[in-house]
């Protein structure tokens, strides 16, 4: 039962960074899948599902561009950031790195009072 | 492959039509960079239908991909199953008395008959009740609703629970007077029905004169109502309002209850009760309305005295 709260919450906190990660990761041009790789590889394990019509979202918010380019069998779709995304994507990270230190400081708080 | 063709035709089958081929080529793209990564790009079948349950059902993938207007928001759900509630309450009651006259019109009963043609009947007011209410809430909803346009300071005092109107209570008003006004004009919403009485059963002239001055004090008491729905708790003013509504709906429902006949029956009507009795029944609601509206004069008179006890 414990875990199963766990796990809910978990996906609520991960669902909260997962915007965050993929613009981070688009400052590089990625197509769908190896974004979903590189995100694996640094510890984020994100489901097609969830990952893919977020990028087309974002896309369809002007945040990222996107191009087909020629792969070695076929045309792929590559998304990177646009200008808008990029600012968007620096405000994230201040936001982030505010709440980062809240929280630390919360924590620390606690742990003294115990 | 033939697997991830059937996916998307699947998926498209869920997604709005202009969307469909944009949808179709993203979904495709992805799919095929992970079947390139599956097996060296020779996965089994096997191996492609599980990437595609990973995807999500073609509901689930369409809904995601292009996430269609609800026509009703999750917040505005709870308002809106109560008043299809009593909209269907009343599309229920208004095929019985619709189903009644049918019977009393006609020159035969037959038990089944009737029940048949009363089912027939509420599902076709019932499912109009349904439309009109989704259709009016949908239109609500395009609106975007102003969250920030109310007072902290216009709140009750904490305490009195008697100031709070509950929603099922303004609800259930606003369907007794739809409920009312559409009882008293019948004639304009089922005339098929009357042209079948062959003039069997006729509002009573005295009555009928009543109709125009009491749809308007109906239809005032909605829009009071309505306008309850932005500040449902008791005011001082609000009370003011309620307590002179109610004195001119206890004048006016006392002074027809002293009328002596309210509905005409035709020699060629065949009538389950009397129509003494069915008179006499109609006096004994309009008598219980006013004696309802005293009690609420008595009610809000004490509300009122109350509010400004506190004040």
């Amino acid at each position: 039962m414990a875990n199963d709260k766990f796990d809910k919450i978990k996906l609520e906190l991960r669902r909260g960074i997962l915007v965050l990660a993929v613009l981070q990761s688009l400052q590089q041009p990625h197509y769908g899948y190896s974004l979903r790789k590189q995100l694996n590889e640094a510890g984020l394990d994100i489901d097609e599902g969830t990952l893919y019509p977020l990028i087309r979202r974002l896309a369809e918010q002007g945040l990222l561009e996107s191009e087909w380019q020629q792969a070695e069998q076929r045309k792929r779709r590559y998304y990177q950031l646009s200008d808008e995304g990029r600012s968007v994507l620096q405000l994230l990270i201040t936001e982030w790195q505010q709440l980062n230190t809240t929280l630390q400081a919360l924590m620390e708080t606690s742990h003294e009072s115990h | 492959m033939n697997l991830i063709d059937r996916y998307i035709f699947a998926v498209q089958q869920y997604t709005p039509a202009a969307q469909q081929q944009s949808v179709a080529d993203d979904l495709r793209d992805h799919l095929e960079n992970e079947v390139d990564a599956l097996s060296d790009g020779q996965p089994t079948e096997q191996e492609v239908a599980g990437l595609l349950r990973r995807f999500g059902s073609p509901e689930q993938v369409a809904q995601r991909y292009a996430p269609r207007p609800q026509p009703v928001k999750p917040e505005q759900m709870p308002k809106y199953m109560l008043v299809l509630r009593y909209v269907i309450a009343i599309a229920f009651g208004l095929t019985l008395i619709k189903s009644y006259f049918t019977v009393i019109a006609s020159e035969s009963f037959h038990l089944s008959q009737f029940i048949s043609q009363f089912i027939v009947r509420f599902i076709d007011l019932g499912l109009f009740g349904f439309a009109v209410v989704t259709l009016i809430f949908w239109a609500l909803n395009l609106r975007p609703q102003p969250q920030d346009q109310w007072d902290p300071q216009s709140l009750p005092e904490a305490g009195r629970p008697w100031q709070r109107i509950s929603l099922s209570d303004i609800v259930s008003d606003i369907a007794e007077g739809i409920f009312i006004l559409l009882l008293l004009w019948y004639n304009v919403w089922g005339p098929e029905v009357l042209s079948a009485y062959n003039d069997s059963v006729m509002i009573a002239p005295a009555l009928a004169d009543w109709r125009i001055g009491l749809s308007v004090l109906v239809v005032v008491a909605i829009a009071k109502q309505i306008w309850l729905l932005r500040t449902p708790y008791w005011t001082a003013r609000l009370l003011r309002i309620n307590l002179f509504i109610s004195a001119i709906y206890v004048v006016v429902f006392g002074y027809l209850a002293s009328l002596s006949e309210f509905i005409i029956f035709g020699s060629q009507a065949t009538l389950w009760l009397s129509p003494d009795w069915i008179n006499q029944l109609i006096r004994g609601l309009l008598a219980l309305v006013a004696v309802i509206y005293l009690v609420k004069i008595v009610r809000d008179g004490r509300r009122l005295w109350l509010l400004r006890q506190s004040t």
